[in-house]
């Protein structure tokens, strides 16, 4: 009988560990996608009650604060955030981040291009390429293109080891074979 | 003590299967294209899982990431050129390996199916360098991506893969992408090894009047590949490729990759058709050569008509190609 009762509660803490091990906050909008320049609404769930998190737009060369919530009794959080006019269009996650610096929860969101009136003087620039041209064009970007020292000598000595270990090969084994 | 390890290692890894005999005539590079081909493939497959880790197929990060690729994944900008000229060489490496078996008469009996099962494989890697040139989802690739949806729509239910209209779950750039990295690799790969099953056992098609062991033609195959390596390594430093700006829709002003400037050139004159009818033809062509050369005698140089046709179908791509090439840009979708 108390081998089945500690058995029990050793099942329950157990349980209780993995709830907790997978539980976590969650972030979700009515919407899938949102033009720059536009409202997105938030709603958060399971975040510590009474918490402030900021809200950032990440992006592949960019990032945006969008602002800050604070999650209410229950750790459900409400929130509309304005996406910047001049984001540039792409995928995004609008992550929540607690006040130490951790992801609390993320959420995928798709930037679209902006409407007229709201990419009045703005051009989606891009840190490591030039602004884009407004018509299409076959031309190519110019790009920033950074390689560090090392991985020009780790390039340098792949091509180098292929080059000398091939001819030192086709020395070895002439067209005629002895 | 080396010498003891060395033998133990070849042992247990039976190196001794690869001493079977091959013509040493074989050793000549010109009977190591279809190895340089296949060693090609390998080097394309190895960067572009490297790039896959960092590509994203949607319509809103694709050229992102390829911008993401270029500026800041390490050694990414290197990958992506070395696959990409890779891929170009691939093309050249396959055509000349195809025009020497060809000249060779190497489909005639018994290795009629290593000729199809190459064929085959050449048709793929044709479909593999276009699906590929969509990924960058520049003007130039949404434009290629464009021709998938038009020759999907020309040639009804058996192209509708390549509109959109085939479900609405997933967007076509993710599926041409998952046909580029998935789907066309798979068969490429079962094709080649059943062509190397063949060809171990079939032999190659070569002056076989004195033999050597295949060890030591591998060992000659290894230093080419070697080098190859080190040369399209070194472009690749020298001269990065390039990205375009991301697609307008609704204009059509990019030629596509140097590989497919011949069907630019053929839909010049006959419009969009001739995407789909140029490539067949050539496609149904080589697929035919083994049941037309009906002569005995397997020589080179002894097709007859055949040979007249081939040479023929090769100066026509090579023309449409230079036109391509030299010749405007045009629209043929608009």
């Amino acid at each position: 009988m108390t081998r089945r009762v500690v058995g029990r509660m050793a099942s329950l803490a157990l349980g209780a560990v993995i709830v907790a091990a997978v539980h976590g906050a969650v972030l979700r909008s009515s919407m899938g996608s949102v033009e720059a320049g536009q409202v997105l609404p938030l709603t958060g769930a399971d975040f510590h009650a009474g918490m402030t998190v900021s809200l950032v737009l990440v992006g592949v060369f960019e990032e945006h604060a969008l602002g800050e919530a604070t999650a209410n009794d229950g750790g459900d959080l409400t929130k509309e955030v304005l996406i910047p006019a001049h984001a540039r269009p792409g995928d995004y996650q609008v992550v929540a981040y607690e006040p130490g610096g951790a992801r609390a929860a993320a959420l995928d969101i798709a930037v679209l291009a902006a409407g007229p009136a709201s990419t009045a003087g703005q051009s989606h620039e891009v840190e490591h390429a030039e602004a884009e041209p407004s018509a299409a064009t076959a031309e190519e970007m110019t790009i920033e293109r950074s390689m560090s020292g090392s991985a020009w000598g780790l390039i340098g000595l792949m091509i180098g080891l292929a080059g000398g270990l091939g001819t030192v090969l086709l020395r070895r084994t002439p067209a005629t074979e002895a | 003590m080396s010498g003891g390890f060395g033998r133990a290692v070849k042992e247990r890894l039976a190196i001794h299967a690869l001493d079977y005999e091959v013509p040493k005539s074989a050793n000549q590079w010109k009977y190591m294209l279809g190895g340089m081909t296949a060693f090609l493939i390998v080097v394309i497959m190895l960067t572009g899982l490297y790039l896959a880790q960092f590509y994203n197929p949607t319509a809103e990060g694709a050229h992102d990431s390829v911008l993401y690729i270029i500026a800041r994944a390490p050694l990414g900008d290197w990958v992506r050129s070395l696959h990409f000229l890779a891929s170009g060489a691939l093309v050249l490496t396959v055509t000349a390996h195809l025009g020497w078996v060809f000249w060779r008469r190497s489909y005639k009996r018994p290795r009629e199916i290593t000729w199809w099962a190459g064929v085959l494989m050449a048709a793929l890697i044709f479909l593999l360098v276009i699906t590929g040139t969509t990924l960058r989802y520049d003007q130039e690739g949404f434009e290629a991506l464009l021709h998938f949806v038009a020759g999907g729509n020309l040639t009804g239910a058996f192209g509708r893969f390549f509109t959109e209209d085939f479900t609405p779950s997933t967007p076509l750039l993710a599926r041409v992408f998952s046909l580029h990295t998935s789907l066309l690799p798979v068969v490429l790969v079962s094709l080649m090894a059943l062509h190397f099953w063949l060809i171990r056992h079939l032999g190659i098609h070569a002056d076989s009047s004195q033999t050597g062991v295949f060890r030591y033609h591998l060992t000659r195959l290894t230093g080419y590949c070697l080098i190859l390596f080190a040369g399209l390594g070194l472009l690749a430093a020298l001269f990065p490729e390039g990205l375009g700006y991301p697609a307008v829709p609704g204009v059509e002003i990019t030629k596509p990759f140097w590989p497919v400037l011949w069907v630019y050139g053929l839909e010049n004159l006959l419009g969009a058709w001739a995407m789909i009818l140029g490539p067949s033809a050539i496609f149904l062509f080589l697929m035919a050569v083994p049941l037309l050369d009906r002569d005995k005698d397997d020589g080179p140089a002894g097709h007859g008509w055949l040979g007249w046709v081939g040479l023929l179908l090769g100066a026509v791509v090579l023309g449409l190609w230079l036109y391509g090439v030299f010749g405007e840009a045009r629209e043929h979708l608009m």
